[in-house]
């Protein structure tokens, strides 16, 4: 009887085990989804397109960069050593040895590396690859295609923004996903017009599939035209900018706030001006550890003092007598300069001048203790005023004064001021232009490109310090150097940008 | 001998000390956690048998050669059918016709003794052990073989050489002990892994940079075997509750063996999970043939541990003012200095803390362990049960452990047999205030010790020291484990084995860190705000075998073919869960646990992570005339870990023997060489991935977006491929084995040469990729391992009457390579968690340092090098730094006049050179055993070797004077000054006007601007890491038989032990072994304590 009963148990275990454990063998996680059951749900492919979002919110925090790129550079604000040492050797008329931007100690990885600009690509190009094989069954509040031109418009804005910053990018349209990845091919930079092209391809697709209106947390048709408004506008095919941004202001559904509410366009009210937003409000918090000094650090740049609870010493500050005064020419009826700039005496080494209020929605989260400050603000990417602005330039630039006039009246107007009168030629026009988009979108990350675009003819890069050998159209000195120490290892046929390959 | 009744007594006894022993377990808290289920028992009444009467009676007493009686030892009268066996005193009586015979002697393990007898009396007869335990078994997969017949590589550690050692876990007893095995004590906090690693390292990791990555990962762990079930001690550590170490579970004084398997033959039977070696540790079972008890109790002291050398009050203020004289002869910068050094009248500045001497004291260690058991015909037990309790030299450190465990072995029937194995642990682990497994045991740790200038009154002291104490954080492990084999013989030959084991690890761990905590200890704790949290976890591994084993012996006239063929099926899962809650601002200090906590401050999850492994085995052992030796082996592995497209492992393997010495020719020279074995074997074994889910593309959750939680990729590694799969290693190994002298001398010597390829990677992808990295099996990764193994051993020396001498080393040499890299052997440099550059090079030993080379000081203005075309002298930290004399020499690799460990124009290394190979190239150790009469004295020393060891607590130090990233002149004032009494350092006044002058180290001058020479840049700071330790002194004592027999006991002895007694070493630091994994001293590791203990070992 034994015998017979352990061979019957042995067989019995000998199955069990055989047949249960195939399954076990090919056991998948629960704790995560992965590649093979994520792309099964329309809710998977929203939370994948967000996804990109958060990545780009996260690359313009990345290290402040959003600020330094578009703000800092343009000498309107100034740092001091005892506010950020390593920010300090940024500006262009620093005056121990003039680094410009090639020496920012401890800050390449931000600064001078695009690596994380691929992370968003790359989830744009995962999107495009997996969307269109579901069933569109699947899809019941939006359509599989406004997925598509989401992540379509993303890697066009990505490849953009490269663009402005560091020139030509290397150019990647694909996943990899199933290469030998000790040997990936090296790649070479792709031209700046061939990767903007590419990118105009995939706004009008994008285009196409969206509709006006909705949310400025995420793209729409007039988020699409927007950006090719810009792009045309840095291209100078300023016909074609200006089409784009008559499309925008005429169906875009969008109007400038008013100035007795101008604060509320970061406010993250859902203002009607604002074409792109990306919130960076309090409830954005995923991990309870994080107090949002992140988003504290990255908009209290412009703040200190009483108007964070003397919570930092140093901001950046527009130093009076520099660019500020250059461009604020009617201080007295201004209400921009009168309500959303305010004086700090010269403290703790920072300069006598003007601080920035536009982000100053501060909170605790314990009020009580006065714990765990945060800023709770949007950060504004592309709003109605910019693309006015940029219309005016695209008339001006095209000849047609009263058109750029009729312009810079809406937004001048709203301020309080009328300068629009004064320019009578083409020359002080687009000066006017530059100027007025200054006062208008300071601390918003964006004024220095509108330095390096319209630098051909006004010149405004040289007139912010930087030196005039440096800037011209072939020596391209006004882009950030590339970190080549890190990413040349990485990629054998990457170049440095041209002033840098002999002046780093 | 006996009668009856004074055996009801004795069997009383030894029930009223049985219950003694439980009581004083219960006393101890080990019912917490078990239940009170009475452990019931039959005592055997088995025992010699009584004779008729005799017209001779020959009676006599066996012993072994330290005079301990040898039970169940047979003597029979040749050429007769008369024998006896002695009892539990060694002691027989045997009746024979007449008085003229020659009796035989014979104990498994020793050399048979053949004695005459001429007529009645009584015979001391003293059995000497075999050589080597020849006949010992060890299991090689899932074959038993026995030593003489092994060709493949073990050592073996026998329960005699590591019990009544007062250490927590078994691991750290195999230092020193196992050649090819290098085992590093780097922390002396009880229930503490030590690093092991079988035959030299085999992970390249680049994620040093992270300091839990490079303590866990850096380093290639062996697989642990318990009874035949395979545990993953790395896995365990996931779920990695508590941290404490696994193998801390088991009781040391319930372990009969611990082998370690270290070639292609032993581990190739592991496939999957032997690549790097395998350490089979078997428990005891009962051996006695009448119930026996046993008792061990020993207690001591952890002695307060050496402290740094620090200056204090006056000292200090003495040595930091003449450093500040020796810079400022004249006073002129004396208002920059520090009010700290300078106002010494004030009460608060004038004060000599030692901050150390608050946090260490001298602690308790004690163990108690008793064990019952038995063995008849039918049924073989043993129980043991347990408890250790250690104090740490920290205060609020410590590790207690409640442990039972029970074998049985019954014999159902002549075909069957069944093995049940059970065992319960509780492992309470304190650990101070520490969150991690880190080096910051205390408040105030390496080089961030403040001056002592500053004061402490009681008041602040208690805060400090309420760091700890007020701070909750119970640790606690408990291991279950259950193990069903049951052998079955089929028929003569063939018999079959199941086996089914289980396996639970339940962790848990509560933490609370009050919020009063971050005002006392400054930086560390930054937020003002109470913190609580809980975590469990769950660790079951299920293993199951099902093996068939057929032995068959074929003989011809001449030959005989011994075969041994086994075919295994195993399968075993392992699942980890985990439930972990956490939450900041419980409404009081006083509520420690995650309770009341507002909801957005509240956070937990629960994890579930499964695996499994099917494989099947075949092994051959053949033998011809036992002379000439093979071994096959075949194992397939399946893993839920490999990619779809690659689910199954193949790992072969093959080894021949030839034992020499049983040649003809041989017969000459058997009196010098007793015994002579050759053997020579090749075979795979891999590597699994650490990761549950590797073939899986996770993703993960990342921030939400206006409100909304997205998810997407991994993009810093989160990539695979379908045919990811086992790394693979071949083994080549050739070794002999010899005897000589009649077995006085061994020798064992493997020469081994292990090749690593394909292992687990992390490759760094292009940026435009979008990951960072993928973690992959590298094909063009390959590391090298090839050394030499030693044993040489003596024994039964005699050295004078009575005192015998035996000796023992072991000696391991690896030359550690990385043979070939991904991306055409590119060369690249990782900087580690310490601030340390590592090279990754083709020929270049894993983790290697690279670093500036340091050369001395420039002593005098006109030693510093100009460069040639620009008439100026060399720069350093890419030309912001003119050199000057006092400034150290650092080799201009490139030879561009300015050396930096990178250059802008794109040269990523500079001037940096490979420096120095942390990986210990030698290790071992000596034993040397004495026996003088009932006394013996054992001393193990160990040694490591030609190891370079990295000091960032000294480089800190200084960095804190001069030379660091924030050095200026009130980090000098406010931190502890590094030991400069015997470094001769650069000064201006030292070196002005004496052009002889030299000096050993260069400027520290606090007034003058960092060009960050003191940051890890250098090799200054590498330091020779060898040392040589006295690890463990014994002297025992044997209860002589007279006074045994008074008190009614088998055996009884007594010892005292002194662990960790000395070390000596080149090094600055008081103990070179207390470094990292790659060989970073940081100052703060928990020092490993000298240990004195006193013991009583008793049988009855």
């Amino acid at each position: 009887m034994k015998k017979y009963f352990v061979q019957i148990l042995a067989i019995f275990l000998l199955g069990a085990s055989l047949s249960s454990c195939k399954k076990m063998l090919y056991e998948a996680p629960i704790n995560t989804v992965y590649s093979e059951n994520f792309w099964t749900s329309e809710t998977s492919v929203n939370q994948a397109t967000e996804a990109m979002y958060v990545q780009l919110r996260s690359a313009l925090r990345d290290g402040s960069s959003h600020f330094i790129f578009g703000d800092l550079t343009t000498n309107l604000f100034s740092c001091s050593y005892s506010c950020d040492w390593t920010l300090d050797a940024v500006r262009p008329n620093y005056s121990k040895g003039s680094f410009f931007f090639s020496y920012v100690p401890y800050m390449e990885e931000p600064l001078q590396n695009w690596s994380r600009f691929y992370k968003i690509i790359a989830q744009s190009n995962l999107i495009q690859q997996n969307v269109p094989a579901m069933s569109p069954g699947l899809f019941i509040n939006s359509r599989p295609d406004a997925y598509i031109a989401e992540a379509l418009f993303m890697r066009a804005y990505a490849y953009f923004y490269m663009t402005r910053v560091w020139g030509d990018p290397v150019y990647v349209s694909k996943s990899y996903n199933d290469v030998d990845y000790g040997k990936i091919p090296p790649l070479a930079r792709t031209p700046e017009s061939k990767v903007l092209d590419s990118c105009l391809i995939d706004l009008r697709k994008a285009a196409a599939a969206l509709d006006y209106g909705g949310t400025s947390l995420r793209a729409n048709k007039g988020t699409v035209y927007s950006l090719m408004a810009h792009i045309f506008a840095w291209r100078h095919q300023y016909d074609s900018c200006h089409q784009y941004c008559q499309k925008v202001i005429a169906n875009g559904g969008y109007a400038l706030e008013p100035m007795s509410t101008y604060g509320n366009i970061w406010a993250g009210t859902g203002s009607q001006e604002n074409i792109l937003e990306l919130p960076m409000m309090a409830n954005d918090r995923t991990d309870i550890s994080e107090t949002n000094a992140q988003y504290f650090d990255f908009f209290s740049l412009f703040l200190k003092g009483s108007l964070v609870d003397n919570q930092k010493g140093n901001a950046w500050v527009m130093a009076k007598g520099g660019v500020m005064d250059y461009i604020f020419t009617d201080k007295t009826n201004d209400q921009r300069f009168l309500n959303y700039f305010v004086h700090t005496n010269a403290t703790n080494n920072d300069v006598d001048g003007y601080l920035l209020l536009k982000y100053n929605n501060f909170k605790y989260k314990i009020p009580s203790s006065k714990t765990s400050p945060y800023l709770n603000n949007n950060l504004v990417l592309l709003r109605l005023a910019d693309i006015i602005l940029l219309d005016a330039e695209a008339q001006a630039s095209t000849g047609n004064l009263a058109g750029a006039q009729a312009m810079l009246k809406q937004t001048e107007d709203r301020a309080g001021i009328t300068s629009y009168n004064d320019p009578t030629d083409q020359y002080s026009m687009l000066d006017e232009v530059v100027s007025e988009r200054g006062r208008e979108l300071a601390g918003e990350g964006s004024w220095y490109y509108d330095l390096i675009r319209t630098d051909s003819s006004q010149q405004w890069l040289g007139a912010v310090g930087y030196p005039s050998a440096r800037v011209t159209s072939t020596n391209k000195g006004y882009y950030w150097p590339l970190d080549m120490a890190t990413l040349f290892p990485q990629d054998n046929l990457l170049t440095q940008n041209p002033w840098w390959a002999t002046h780093k | 001998m006996s009668c009856s009744h004074t055996r009801v007594r004795k069997n009383t006894l030894r029930l009223k000390i049985l219950t003694c022993l439980m009581l004083c377990f219960c006393a101890l808290g080990y019912s917490r956690g078990f239940s009170h289920n009475a452990i019931s028992f039959t005592t055997s009444s088995a025992i010699a048998s009584e004779l008729l009467s005799p017209p001779v009676v020959i009676t006599g007493k066996v012993t072994d050669e330290k005079g301990k009686p040898l039970a169940n030892t047979s003597v029979m009268a040749k050429g007769s059918k008369y024998g006896a066996t002695t009892n539990e005193l060694g002691e027989f009586s045997l009746t024979v016709k007449d008085g003229t015979v020659v009796l035989i002697v014979s104990q498994i393990g020793y050399e048979t003794k053949e004695i005459k007898v001429n007529g009645q009396g009584h015979f001391n007869i003293t059995l000497v052990q075999t050589a080597s335990q020849q006949q010992e078994i060890v299991i090689v997969g899932m074959q038993r073989q026995k030593k003489r017949d092994v060709v493949s590589s073990i050592s073996s550690i026998s329960a005699a050489q590591i019990e009544n050692n007062p250490v927590a876990s078994v691991d750290q007893l195999l230092q020193g002990r196992v050649s090819g095995m290098n085992v590093q004590i780097n922390s002396g906090e009880p229930g503490v892994a030590p690093t092991i690693v079988v035959r030299g390292n085999s992970n390249v990791n680049t994620g040093i940079g992270d300091k839990s990555i490079a303590d866990a990962q850096s380093l290639s762990t062996p697989l642990y075997v318990i009874d035949g079930m395979p545990i993953n001690t790395s896995d365990i550590s996931t779920i990695g509750s508590s941290g404490t170490n696994y193998i801390a579970g088991i009781n040391i004084n319930d372990i009969e063996s611990v082998d370690v398997q270290k070639d292609a033959v032993a581990k190739a039977a592991w496939g999957s999970r032997g690549a790097n070696g395998v350490i089979y540790i078997r428990t005891k079972k009962g051996k006695s043939g009448v119930p026996q008890f046993q008792m061990n109790a020993y207690g001591g002291v952890v002695a307060k541990p050496e402290l740094l050398r620090t200056y204090t009050g006056r000292e200090e203020r003495a040595q930091k003012m003449n450093i500040i004289n020796q810079y400022d002869p004249n006073n002129l910068k004396l208002g920059s200095v520090s009010q700290l050094l300078t106002d010494a009248y004030n009460p608060s500045y004038n004060n000599a803390t030692d901050w150390q001497n608050l946090f260490y004291r001298t602690a308790a260690i004690k163990n108690i362990d008793g064990s019952f058991s038995g063995n008849t015909d039918m049924v073989n037990y043993r129980f043991g049960v347990n408890y250790y309790d250690e104090q740490g030299v920290i205060k609020s450190f410590g590790y207690t452990r409640y442990g039972f465990r029970g074998n049985f072995n019954l014999k159902i029937s002549d075909r069957l047999n069944t093995q049940i194995l059970l065992s319960a642990t509780r492992g309470d682990r304190k650990r101070g205030m520490k969150y991690n497994n880190s080096d910051d045991n205390t408040p105030v740790s390496g080089s961030n010790m403040p001056t002592s200038f500053y004061k402490l009154n009681a008041i602040d002291s208690s805060l400090y020291l309420g760091t700890a104490s007020n701070l909750r954080n119970k640790n606690l492990t408990d291991e279950y484990s259950a193990s069903l084999t049951l052998n079955y013989d089929i028929t003569r030959s063939l018999r079959y084995v199941l086996q089914g084991s289980v396996n639970s690890t339940n962790d848990s761990r509560d933490y609370f860190q009050p919020s009063s905590n971050s005002d006392i200890s400054g930086s560390r704790y930054a937020g003002k705000d109470n913190y609580a949290e809980s975590n469990k976890g769950v660790y079951n591994s299920f293993f199951l075998s099902n093996s068939l084993n057929w032995a068959k012996t074929f003989k011809s006239n001449t030959l005989e073919h011994n075969l041994v063929v086994t075919a295994s099926q195993q399968f075993s899962r392992d699942v980890a869960t985990s439930t972990n809650v956490w939450g900041y601002r419980t409404p009081n200090d006083n509520i420690q646990t995650v309770t009341g906590i507002a909801q957005t401050d509240i956070a937990g999850n629960s994890t579930y992570n499964a695996s499994a492994i099917l494989s099947y085995l075949g092994q051959v052992q053949y033998d011809l005339n036992r002379k000439y030796l093979l071994n096959l082996s075949y194992r397939a592995d399946a893993s839920s870990r490999f990619g779809s497209d690659s689910k199954w492992g193949y790992f072969p393997a093959a080894g021949l023997g030839w034992i020499v010495s049983d040649e003809k020719f041989f017969n000459g020279l058997t009196n010098a060489v007793s015994f002579l074995k050759l053997r020579a074997s090749i075979g795979k074994s891999g590597r699994n991935s650490d990761k549950f889910y590797a073939p899986y593309n996770s993703y993960v959750t990342d921030q939400s977006y206006n409100g909304n939680t997205t998810i997407r990729p991994d993009y810093t590694n989160g990539l695979t491929k379908n045919n990811l799969t086992w790394s693979t290693n071949i083994d080549k190994n050739v070794g002999l084995d010899a005897f000589f002298l009649h077995n006085k001398v061994t020798l064992s010597v493997d020469v081994y040469d292990r090749l690593t390829k394909g292992d687990f990677y992390d490759f760094n992808l292009p940026f435009y990729v979008g990951y960072d990295q993928i973690n992959f099996n590298a094909n063009d990764l390959w590391v090298s391992n090839k050394g030499v193994d030693l044993t040489i051993g003596a024994n039964r020396i005699k050295i004078a009457k009575d005192l015998n001498w035996g000796t023992n080393l072991v000696l391991s040499y690896n030359k550690n390579r990385i043979a070939k890299l991904p991306n055409d052997n590119r060369t690249f440099a990782v900087t580690d968690y310490a601030g340390v550059s590592r090279i990754y090079a083709v020929g270049q030993p894993i983790y290697e340092m690279f670093m500036l080379k340091y050369l001395g000081v420039y002593n005098h203005e006109s030693d510093i090098p100009f460069n040639p075309l620009t008439g100026k002298k060399i720069t350093y930290f890419k030309g912001n730094h003119t050199v000057k004399a006092g400034d150290p020499i650092w080799q201009d690799v490139n030879g561009d006049y300015d050396v930096w460990s990178g250059e802008d124009n794109g040269d990523q290394y500079g001037d940096r050179l490979p420096v120095g190979d942390p990986n210990p190239a030698v290790t071992g150790g000596w034993t040397n055993d004495f026996s003088y009469k009932n006394f013996t004295l054992s001393v193990l020393c160990v040694f490591s070797g030609k190891r370079t060891v990295y000091n960032t607590f000294f480089q800190e130090q200084v960095a804190n004077v001069a030379g660091g990233y924030n050095s200026s002149m009130k980090t000098f004032a406010t931190t502890r000054t590094p030991d400069m009494t015997n470094i001769n350092y650069w000064t201006p006044q030292k070196a002005n006007g004496k052009p002889d002058y030299k000096a050993d180290f260069p400027s520290i001058n606090p007034f003058e601007g960092s060009y960050y020479q003191y940051t890890p840049m250098s090799n200054q700071f590498a330091e020779d890491g060898s040392y040589f330790k006295i690890a463990a002194v014994t002297l025992g004592y044997q209860i002589p038989n007279s006074l045994l027999r008074r008190l009614t006991l088998k055996n009884a002895r007594v010892y005292a032990m002194a662990n960790n007694l000395a070390t000596f070493s080149k090094s600055s630091m008081p103990n070179p072994e207390l470094v990292s994994g790659i060989g970073i001293y940081s100052g703060g590791q928990y020092p490993t304590p000298i240990k004195i203990t006193l013991g009583v070992d008793v049988t009855f």
